[in-house]
């Protein structure tokens, strides 16, 4: 998946920051619906549609897993100190920050998150 | 893929970490930073080789952090490359870590 979303990058031209975080933000939802979805050796579980427009990269992620907004989980106490801090969460939010627009549907068997990265 | 080298400088286990700590390799990084933790006194995670890291490799190095303080251990997370500072950053774990922009030996 990450070769396909560099050479998606390499074609665009896009370096740097937004090459960042589009790869850590696909590899948290990928990671994600692998883990804790129920997604792991499902062939075709995973679908990710990048679509270049003007000033932005807009991403479609769906999956076959459980029924899952990620846009419900809190945000993690980022204060907290060490010993208190939860083990999960934590990629969720880093999606949240990468990303613009974030939505969340589900349609039919599959958990849809739709967002924007600027470029 | 990830790879570490070990040496002690100065009283420090230097450990340094090259290659990405992304959802595949995290389980290894905490293993490798744990061991270090449990062998040495004083322990620097170099991280200026690496490249790439996810929440499962920040959540590698917070438990690691968090054994270090269960045992009475020092735990520094060193020379973070432009990238892997903004995750860090993000994570919130700068404010709970000793954060070094260079080794401390």
């Amino acid at each position: 998946m990450m070769t396909e979303v560099e050479q998606f990058c390499a074609a665009l031209h896009l370096t740097g920051d937004p090459q960042f975080q589009l790869t850590l933000a696909l590899d948290e939802l990928f990671t994600n619906s692998v883990r804790h979805g129920g997604c792991r050796n499902v062939a075709g579980a995973v679908e990710i549609h990048l679509t270049a427009s003007e000033g932005a990269v807009r991403v479609e992620f769906r999956d076959r897993g459980i029924p899952f907004d990620p846009l419900t989980v809190p945000p993690p106490d980022l204060n907290a100190p060490l010993e208190e801090r939860a083990k999960g969460g934590l990629g969720v939010h880093f999606v949240r920050q990468l990303m613009k627009n974030l939505q969340y549907h589900r349609c039919g068997e599959w958990n849809c998150l739709t967002m924007e990265l600027p470029i | 893929m990830i790879q570490a080298t070990q040496e002690v400088r100065s009283g420090w286990c230097v450990v340094g970490v090259t290659g990405r700590a992304d959802g595949e390799c995290a389980d290894t990084l905490e293993a490798i930073l744990r061991a270090a933790v449990e062998g040495n006194p004083k322990v620097a995670a170099d991280f200026s080789r690496l490249d790439y890291i996810s929440s499962a490799g920040i959540r590698a190095v917070l438990q690691a952090a968090r054994a270090a303080e269960g045992s009475h251990r020092e735990f520094a997370v060193c020379s973070l490359s432009p990238p892997v500072k903004k995750v860090f950053d993000m994570s919130g774990l700068h404010h709970i870590l000793r954060i070094h922009g260079e080794l401390p030996c």
